[in-house]
């Protein structure tokens, strides 16, 4: 019974859900204003400029090239991290892993902020200190120029190649890598013949996915480029539909530039994860994972992954704090601490509001999310209902919506229903833009449960629901958690769809943040940056403590 | 009357035919097993029974009731069955109490009854005093147990098993064969069993159903299974037997026929199967402890002697035809001597090829 309606219950609501902010995105691209506008037609008159036109196609290609280079620092940083802790001896390799992967739990937006306090060219904390030390004149570092977005994106993408390569290295069989040892292969020679080309399809699939991402990106050149006068495709959108003149058509035709890019991207990186499927190696038999040696490299490579942390944590988190609590009057080397900052930030109603609104968004688009996602693998997995295939492609297509595109079609959806300004509209949104995330390890807990689990409490007389509830849901419960906690970060740190939803009723957290900053209040913005962060932490160390969740896997 | 029945069973996966049209029933008390090879159909139609699976098209009705007929599937819940599966499925979240109780719960059985029954149940698999273990602090055959408990506690109309023994080592298995057939006895419910294993189908069933390729072979008593095969199938799934082709030279009547094997030895047989009249090419199909040793007998060399204690298999070439006789190993036998045999008209068995 259950069986066949779901589907009719499932399939409406995706579409909802996930297809329709996309169409309205689209129509809103053809449209000559917004649609509450009387006077609105449709046109071809933006969709023809942003396709056609130079200034459009210029920041077009600065997006692809500057994604282009993310994703390959980011992938090459990744294989390199993810060789040194899964092959080598390299020293103190589990916390190794936490502090390469930390950087995924953290904001890239409040990372953006940190860098901007560190890097910009004349006030920026190393520049004056390198000033001060080396007598160095002008700027040593400049976070506002093309190459420092690229880094500091590559810097926050890495830990995505990193787990997708070290998956890879650890299902490989090591007696691949023996074999070529013995055959007479330096470590080296090892390396780059036999384990790099058995990682490649994972190498492949990580870069394209870093490289959908970074093209969707806002955060991170929003807050870098106001100097560099580098054009970003998911900037423009921000602009045209925040920034006067207002043209929420044009936002929504670079809304569908972008979204064409995406396709595209995850087409390829679907393409490369199906072959790095097929690379897979594991055997039954348990190995002894014999690591390389690195002699008295050993200590210098632990240092890079150092250096790593360093820029993505320590100097980041250290500029925050010194912003956040150090007075005006001060400088660097003789600061002068002070509350007053701190405390006037986070006792202002602005600040209670958005801290609120956060946590409830915080807390009920992981809920949504994970039960939506459970429910569609359940209903595709075990139940195998009808339509099973239409509905896993429509939960998986938002995989290939950047935030901001879902950002505009979900303004365009709801622009003229109550819902419009509310927290409502920032969860459908977010629920919209993480189900795949929830639904994919959803998918995966189900296939890991032995059917005859629940086929014996069938038996027992108990029905599908009280099956789903006793025990796919209790045996499913440590991946259902991380799930949530995935997406509850997500949620947490997401800032370019709640950007173009926000009203006066629903500013979260980096919402807060982002306008502090465009007031160019930064203390203030990394008082309310680190309050984020203090909230991101709260949620990984209650899953990772108390609920023992394993994080790492499971991105 | 009977307590199950099946007719006109067709499971298709796309094109492949898993289970061929196939009807049985399953008289009240009985245990049933279905006997077969990977692959032919038995599992499947042991879920089709349970309603885990999807039957193409056919009738299934227990007692009284129709579970699967066209257009309708009662669904496995409210089927009154219950079933021990080959990987035993005990939830790993959950003590063996609450896993045994848990049918009970989902019909809403007041607390106190539950708690006497299922250590009344706990005390017939003998596991006693494990009511707060958790699944995976048990050894295989105490899981096989606790699934074992968790099914008859519902007392269900129809116990089902899944290859139950099949992941124990040999010796438990054997052990466990007897422990399952005398609880079956006890409770006295009406059973179906599903196993590839032979000797386990022999000891512990009233009937066997042998199945093949989504058919049924051949079904009847483990004796007249091993006594009067149906065909070569099913001649050589169960026990061991010289299958040798044969033409029928003379026929006597009564079932009984005069046979040529290869190279001219002729024996005297007899037909098993009702109402088949064997004429011109034919199996004979020999068990192997039927070739006797005698003075007067058929002329063979012995080419091949494996002792295995108790007996010794013997392979034999009587001219053309190559035997393999079960004698016991108080004779020694050497490789290469010269042995005469008899066989007994009433052990060759004539058999049509399908």
């Amino acid at each position: 019974m259950t069986r066949a309606l779901l589907p009719w219950l499932l399939i409406p609501l995706l579409t909802v859900l996930i297809l329709v902010p996309v169409g309205f995105m689209f129509l809103g691209a053809f449209m000559s204003g917004a649609l509450a506008d009387p006077e609105a037609h449709l046109t071809l008159s933006k969709v023809a400029a942003v396709y056609t036109t130079l200034p459009f196609l210029r920041t077009l290609g600065s997006t692809l090239v500057i994604a282009f280079l993310v994703a390959i620092a980011a992938t090459l940083g990744g294989v390199t991290m993810a060789w040194l802790t899964s092959r080598t001896d390299l020293p103190a390799r589990p916390i190794m892993e936490t502090c390469i992967i930390a950087p995924l739990f953290l904001s890239p937006f409040v990372g953006a902020i940190a860098w901007l306090v560190l890097g910009s060219p004349r006030a920026g904390l190393l520049n004056v200190i390198a000033r001060a030390w080396f007598g160095t004149t002008g700027a040593v570092v400049n976070v506002a120029t093309p190459s420092g977005i690229v880094l500091i994106m590559a810097l926050y993408y890495l830990p995505y190649a990193y787990l997708t390569v070290a998956a890879a290295l650890r299902n490989m069989d090591p007696s691949m890598e023996e074999a070529a040892c013995v055959n007479g292969s330096g470590i080296l020679g090892t390396a780059l013949k036999v384990t790099l080309p058995v990682v490649r399809p994972a190498l492949i699939s990580a870069f394209f996915f870093i490289f959908v991402l970074a093209c969707g990106t806002f955060a991170i050149p929003a807050v870098l480029d106001r100097a560099s006068q580098v054009r970003f495709l998911a900037v423009d959108v921000f602009q045209a539909s925040a920034t006067y003149p207002i043209d929420y058509g044009t936002a929504a035709a670079i809304g569908t530039l972008l979204f064409w890019i995406s396709v595209m991207g995850i087409a390829a990186y679907r393409f490369a994860s199906r072959a790095a499927r097929r690379f897979v190696t594991v055997t039954a038999r348990g190995y002894r994972i014999r690591l390389v040696r690195l002699r008295w490299l050993r200590w210098p490579m632990a240092g890079l992954v150092g250096v790593y942390v360093v820029l993505s944590i320590v100097l980041p988190y250290l500029a925050l704090v010194w912003s956040a609590f150090a007075r005006a009057g001060g400088t660097i080397f003789a600061p002068v601490w002070t509350l007053a900052n701190a405390r006037g930030v986070l006792t202002s109603a602005e600040v209670a509001g958005a801290t609120v609104n956060t946590l409830e968004v915080g807390l009920i688009t992981p809920t949504l999310c994970v039960g939506l996602g459970l429910l569609i693998a359940y209903a595709v997995r075990r139940l195998r209902v009808p339509a099973s295939n239409a509905i896993d492609y429509i939960t998986m297509f938002s995989i290939a919506v950047p935030g901001i595109v879902f950002g505009t079609g979900v303004f365009w959806t709801y622009v003229l229903t109550p819902a419009y300004g509310t927290i409502a509209v920032l969860v459908l949104a977010f629920v919209a833009a993480y189900v795949p995330f929830a639904y994919r390890i959803s998918d995966t807990a189900l296939l890991q449960i032995d059917r005859a689990l629940e086929e014996a409490s069938l038996l027992c007389g108990a029905g599908n629901g009280r099956t789903l509830l006793r025990i796919t849901l209790p045996l499913a419960r440590p991946a259902l958690l991380s799930a949530w906690i995935m997406v509850f970060i997500f949620a947490v740190r997401e800032i370019s769809a709640a950007v173009l939803l926000t009203s006066s009723d629903n500013v979260v957290l980096s919402v807060l943040s982002f306008n502090y900053l465009d007031f160019g209040d930064v203390p203030k913005a990394a008082v309310v940056g680190l309050l984020q962060t203090a909230l991101l932490a709260a949620g990984v160390i209650a899953g990772r403590y108390v609920f023992r969740v394993k994080l790492s896997s499971q991105v | 009357m009977s307590d199950l029945s099946v007719r006109d069973l067709v499971v298709k996966y796309g094109d492949f035919l898993a289970v061929d049209n196939v009807s049985f029933t399953v008289e009240a008390g009985a245990f049933v097993s279905l006997l077969g090879p990977s692959g032919c159909g038995k599992t499947t139609t042991l879920r089709c029974i349970a309603g885990l699976e999807t039957a193409t098209t056919g009738h299934i009705s227990i007692g009284t009731d129709r579970v699967v007929c066209p257009g309708h599937e009662t669904p496995p819940e409210r089927r009154g069955v219950n079933m021990v599966f080959q990987s035993y499925a005990v939830w790993p979240h959950m003590s063996v109490f609450d896993n045994v109780a848990y049918g009970l719960r989902t019909r809403n059985t007041p607390s106190a009854e539950i708690a006497t029954r299922v250590t009344e149940v706990l005390r017939l698999v003998g596991l006693d005093g494990y009511g707060a273990r958790y699944g995976t602090e048990l050894s295989g055959g105490q899981q096989q147990r606790v699934a074992v408990a968790r099914a008859v506690i519902t007392e269900p109309r129809l116990l089902l098993f899944d290859e139950p023994l099949s992941n124990l080592d040999a010796g438990l298995r054997e052990r466990m064969r007897f422990e399952l057939l005398a609880l079956q006895r006890r409770l006295g419910r009406t059973s179906v069993y599903v196993t590839h294993d032979q000797a386990e189908a022999m000891v512990m069933s009233d009937r066997i159903i042998l199945m093949h390729q989504g058919r049924i072979v051949q079904e009847g008593s483990p004796r007249s299974l091993y006594e009067r095969p149906a065909n070569r199938f099913a001649a050589a799934f169960i026990g061991n037997a010289n299958l040798l082709e044969a033409t029928v030279t003379a026929s006597h009547g009564d079932g009984r026929h005069t046979v040529t094997l290869p190279g001219g030895l002729t024996l005297e047989g007899h037909v098993a199967t009702p109402g088949w009249v064997p004429s011109g090419a034919v199996l004979v199909c020999i068990r192997p402890e039927n070739v006797e040793p005698a003075p007067d007998g058929i002329p063979a060399t012995v080419t091949r002697v494996s002792y295995l204690g108790p007996v010794q298999t013997v392979e034999l070439q009587a001219g053309a035809v190559t035997l393999r006789a079960d004698l016991p190993s108080r004779h020694v036998v050497a490789t290469g001597t010269a042995l005469n045999i008899r066989i007994d008209a009433s052990a060759v068995v004539l058999v049509p090829e399908t």
